[in-house]
């Protein structure tokens, strides 16, 4: 038996044997979900490299982790997460360290209808609200999403009634402290956007100190016709943590879907976002920003589901690896035989800082339609060398000339995130990665 | 051929039998130039001749090899200087091609620009607002609009407005040597006299110019001192204001045929 389907079977039979199957004071229907989700874990076994999409991450260290620690219990929230100020955003939720921290968390005023709240809160107050989400939960084929399933304790409940357009942005805040060392958190958000409704949410995810840690986190997004919702993912975890993400994201008739995924921390990140274009004229917008210097390693697996026609979306991922850092972008456009007149654009610049940083891209179109317009395209550059020199002719030193282009090169994406308090601080942290990344490749 | 010196002072640029390669072939074939304070040179040639290599060997691009000979400017030596210290020395060279940079605003770039050499000469940086009012004052000389400052650095500009955003650059950075290479290429003639207006307007008794072109009609704007010819990398003829008309009327057939260097397709 090799090592990971052994890790997997002592995963799961923790699971059965443990106090984590039941939960005292959740909902009775919840216990088959779990539980089914387990099984399906148990029958996909950890990833291997065998498969397309997990072809240049390797899960060992990962898998490892999680058999150690599945069993430990979260730490508790502790005080130098004051640091963390949530106070002057209108709508926040934060877990600190996977609980629910009610003391930092508040919600503004809403319309009536509207739940912002966490999920393990809900699930014992208000199940109802809940349940069909859940409900709909299936794992397909990503044991990581099972994994999830199973052991998730908390998350966030985002539902927007129909016809409400809340102004502010949403804060889903994880922060994970020096206590979280060698824990796994699973959390699990749901946020169904109701019929012609509108709203920002914008999941972050933040680490104090440098702890080592595993999160792997689910997002279940239903978008009701006509609505339409911009999530920010915001990805700085600690160097040393493994950060896996999971965005699912169903999108009804003429609603519009529009993802900002930015990724600038952890030893090793996942963030693999399924999209799927469910009613005619449906949009979806993928943008993405990764940096990662060191030996980080920043994994994007895309899938974009033309299901029916008219759809439109548009992707553009840009990376920019520097020192030995290795980056993927993997993406897939489907267009099914009934989604003709969809439109489709797919870009992944990339800048390497270093030559001995690494990137693997990947564009797959599936297109099973006749009259359709997909465009693709992919690139591996380093920094202008015209553009360095007029730089630095005009004074500027080589080191900030690189960390201008770089940024400049960054900014395409930044410039898109909605909220300008939130652009600020990511181009804020942004220029701070690339500050570190340009004294790596120097 | 080092021309008559009609400026007193001392010298401030001085080239001494410069070679230099670039794109694998021998561009540059001795090279001697003297340029005190306040002086504004040209540098004619026909196409190939190495005009765009000598400015671009003063300012420092990477891609240019020097092979031989010396540069010195105000007695330090210019070769052993990146181009970021030739900079902040005082020199300064408008792009024949000024180059897109998306994503980095104009006014950005240019505070980075300024701060970076005042920096340098030991002066404080300029706040937003002190920058501003320089700025607002030097774009009268170009004629260029506010708006053009918080726009991306040359994208979507007009071969003019590229050209008058490298003088407004000059205007603002105020160098000791400005080096203009092939300012007029691609200029209307409205266009040409707006920057040629600006160029005149930062000519002071200090500030010396080298202004590279292949065309006389930029020198009927822009009245140098000397002119120089240069012809498969070495110049072959120097002299006042009138060597440029006298090139408008016969030609540049007319040099190269004189000094037969007998190089058939030599240079770049």
């Amino acid at each position: 038996m090799n090592a990971l389907s052994d890790q997997c079977n002592r995963i799961v039979a923790g699971f059965r044997d443990s106090a984590m199957a039941r939960r005292p004071g959740a909902p009775p229907w919840l216990e088959p979900i779990r539980s089914a989700a387990i099984d399906r874990f148990q029958e996909l076994g950890f990833p291997t490299r065998k498969r397309e999409d997990w072809k240049y991450t390797n899960v060992a260290n990962i898998a490892d982790f999680l058999t150690k620690g599945f069993d430990r219990s979260l730490p508790e929230a502790v005080a130098d997460a004051d640091e963390f100020d949530s106070s002057r955003l209108e709508h926040a939720l934060v877990f600190v360290n996977g609980r629910y921290d009610l003391e930092r968390s508040h919600t503004g005023s809403l319309p009536s209808g509207s739940v912002i709240d966490s999920l393990a809160r809900v699930l014992n107050e208000q199940p109802e609200f809940a349940e069909p989400m859940l409900s709909r939960t299936d794992p397909g084929d990503r044991a990581f999403v099972a994994l999830n399933a199973a052991f998730q304790q908390d998350g966030a409940l985002v539902s927007i009634p129909p016809g409400a357009t809340i102004e502010n942005p949403i804060y889903l805040i994880f922060v994970s402290t020096e206590a979280a060392n060698e824990c796994i958190d699973h959390p699990l958000n749901l946020i169904r956007i109701g019929e012609g409704a509108s709203a920002t949410v914008v999941a972050r995810h933040v680490s104090i100190g440098n702890a080592a840690y595993t999160k792997n986190v689910v997002s279940n997004i239903e978008l009701a016709d006509g609505a339409n919702l911009q999530h920010v993912g915001f990805e700085m975890e600690s160097e040393s943590a493994f950060h896996l993400a999971t965005l699912n994201a169903r999108i009804g008739r003429d609603a519009h879907f529009t993802s900002h995924a930015i990724s600038l921390g952890a030893a090793l990140a996942r963030h693999e976002i399924r999209a799927t274009l469910e009613g005619q004229g449906a949009e979806c917008t993928l943008n993405g920003l990764y940096i990662a210097s060191g030996d980080r390693h920043v994994d994007n697996q895309t899938l974009v589901d033309h299901a029916e026609p008219h759809g439109t979306s548009r992707e553009l991922y840009k990376g920019i690896l520097s020192n030995r850092a290795k980056g993927v972008f993997n993406g897939t456009v489907i267009v099914r035989p009934d989604a003709q007149k969809t439109s489709a654009e797919q870009s992944n610049p990339n800048l390497l800082l270093s030559g001995s940083a690494e990137v693997d891209t990947r564009p797959n179109l599936e297109i099973h339609a006749d009259d359709v317009k997909c465009t693709h395209g992919a690139t591996v550059g380093r920094l202008d060398d015209d553009a360095m020199f007029f730089l630095r002719a005009r004074g500027i030193s080589e080191r900030n000339a690189r960390q201008m282009l770089s940024h400049a090169f960054a900014s395409e994406v930044i410039d898109r995130i909605p909220d300008e308090p939130l652009r600020d601080l990511i181009r804020q942290r942004v220029e701070e990665s690339l500050l570190m990344a340009g004294r790596e490749a120097g | 051929m080092t021309p008559p010196n009609a400026y007193e002072g001392p010298v401030m640029l001085k080239i001494e039998d410069l070679h230099a390669r670039a794109g694998g072939a021998d561009i540059l074939k001795g090279i001697d130039l003297t340029i005190r304070p306040g002086e504004v040179h040209a540098i004619m040639g026909p196409n190939g001749s190495g005009k765009s290599t000598v400015a671009n060997v003063l300012a420092g691009r990477p891609s240019v090899e020097v092979t031989g000979g010396s540069v010195e400017f105000e007695g330090r030596d210019l070769l052993a200087l990146s181009p970021e210290e030739r900079a902040h020395a005082g020199i300064f060279l408008a792009f024949q091609y000024p180059v897109e940079i998306p994503g980095i605003a104009n006014n950005y770039f240019l505070k980075a620009s300024l701060n970076a050499l005042r920096t340098a000469r030991g002066e404080d940086e300029l706040d937003a607002f002190d920058f501003l009012e320089v700025v607002r004052e030097k774009m009268k000389l170009v004629e260029m609009d506010e708006k053009f400052m918080s726009r991306s650095v040359n994208e979507g500009f007009s071969g003019g407005e590229k050209k008058r955003n490298e003088i407004l650059q000059m205007a603002v950075l105020e160098p000791k040597l400005a080096i203009l290479d092939e300012t007029d290429s691609g200029l209307d003639i409205d266009a040409l006299r707006t920057v040629a207006n600006g160029v005149n307007a930062l000519r002071t008794p200090d500030r010396s110019m080298i202004i590279i072109t292949h065309y006389q009609r930029l020198l009927d704007y822009i009245v140098p001192d000397f002119v120089h010819v240069l012809a498969r990398g070495s110049i072959v003829r120097s002299g006042g204001k009138d060597l440029a008309l006298e090139l408008e009327e016969k030609g540049y057939g007319w040099i190269e045929d004189e000094n037969t260097v007998a190089k058939p397709g030599a240079s770049a």
